[in-house]
């Protein structure tokens, strides 16, 4: 079944409810409005012709300035046919309603796109973050995120600026330019050796 | 007691006795069980048939601190794992030696630059005897590693600080 009949099956069931469908990216998309997504979610795994019994994935996008996005990617083992969900949300104050009423596996992905961008999901039973510690500053995956300087006394980013030969190849930023794959030359000494570049540091760093 | 204490310093009898367990040591370096990513397939390919960790005495990996004088820390350490590594290293009974393998443990590895989450080398968190660079290291490097480390304890001179 392609994505405009089941645009249409849900035109006919959600009436005041406005969907609209992107083309001309790799999946065609339907956009739902973020109040109405665990309705909509519910009646898709229960229609007979669309048995949306299987979400794939759940992931969460960044667009600022604006906007925070979550992407759902919906599969049916019944009928072999797939669908891209949009739910657009503010970016100050992201929150979507929860689908894991609907399907069990949205509690995780939920939690992640908690962890790593800060989207707040009503009536989640367990919304805590996943993959980051409990106490950790910030939502990684944003656009705008700076990494704390230290958890717990551990240093989190490298603490010795980038040495000579690592400057001299880096290239003037162009607009996509990929990072320098190498990093520092002296480190890549001969194997198993004992004498190490990073001695210098100092290792009591941590309480 | 002076005249005692010198006997027992640095003579012919501490440095044999001294040279003996050493022997016994390096010989028999049982390594814990510390795979945590890559690496870790690379550390079970150096114990394994070819290129076999155990003629060098070290392929009885232990599942618990306790019984383990090694920890070879195979693998990219997270922020989260560095605190569970600390413990475990803490739980080890002295003498112990820690082994750096790869590039993710001795320095962060490919993720030096933006991973957030990643621990930059894990001599942030535990001292660290032998430093193994490669992604992955070859057994061969693993194995040199190790007798790196071999011949680190041949030098030690446990009895004889044991004593003075």
């Amino acid at each position: 079944m392609g994505v405009q009949e089941i645009l249409e099956k849900l035109k006919t069931r959600f009436e005041g409810v406005t969907f609209e469908l992107v083309e001309g990216k790799v999946d065609p998309f339907i956009k739902v409005p973020a109040k109405n997504v665990a309705e909509v979610a519910s009646f898709l795994k229960e229609e007979e012709a669309l048995a949306f019994d299987s979400l794939m994935c759940l992931s969460g996008v960044d667009s600022p300035p604006n906007t925070m996005a979550v992407v759902y990617h919906l599969f049916s083992l019944k009928h072999r046919h797939k669908l891209v969900l949009k739910v657009e949300t503010p970016r100050d104050h992201p929150s979507v309603p929860t689908v894991e009423q609907v399907w069990r596996t949205a509690n995780w992905h939920e939690r992640e796109a908690y962890d790593m961008f800060g989207i707040q999901f009503e009536n989640h039973s367990d919304l805590r973050r996943i993959l980051c510690p409990d106490d950790w500053e910030g939502y990684p995956l944003r656009k705008d995120y700076k990494t704390q300087e230290f958890y717990h006394g551990i240093r989190v980013e490298v603490a010795e600026p980038p040495d000579p030969l690592y400057q001299a190849k880096q290239k003037p930023k162009v607009e996509k330019a990929a990072k320098p794959a190498t990093s520092a030359a002296p480190k890549a000494a001969k194997p198993g050796t004992t004498a190490s570049p990073q001695a210098a540091k100092p290792d009591g760093k941590t309480e | 007691m002076e005249s005692i204490e010198k006997s027992f310093r640095d003579n012919i009898l501490v440095t044999r006795v001294d040279y003996f367990i050493n022997w016994a040591r390096l010989s028999s370096l049982w390594p814990m069980l510390f795979g945590l990513a890559c690496c870790a397939i690379e550390m079970m390919a150096t114990g394994a048939c070819r290129y076999d960790l155990d003629r060098f005495g070290a392929g009885a990996f232990r599942g618990t601190p306790r019984q383990s004088d090694l920890m070879i820390v195979a693998g990219t350490v997270t922020i989260k794992m560095s605190s569970r590594l600390k413990l475990l290293y803490e739980q080890m009974p002295e003498p112990k030696y820690v082994i750096s393998m790869g590039s993710c443990a001795t320095s962060g590895g490919p993720y030096w630059q933006h991973g957030y989450h990643v621990l930059k080398g894990v001599d942030l968190v535990v001292p660290v005897d032998v430093y193994v660079p490669g992604c992955p290291p070859r057994p061969e490097s693993l194995i040199e590693g190790i007798l790196k480390l071999q011949e680190k304890i041949r030098k030690d001179r446990l009895l004889a600080q044991a004593i003075a």
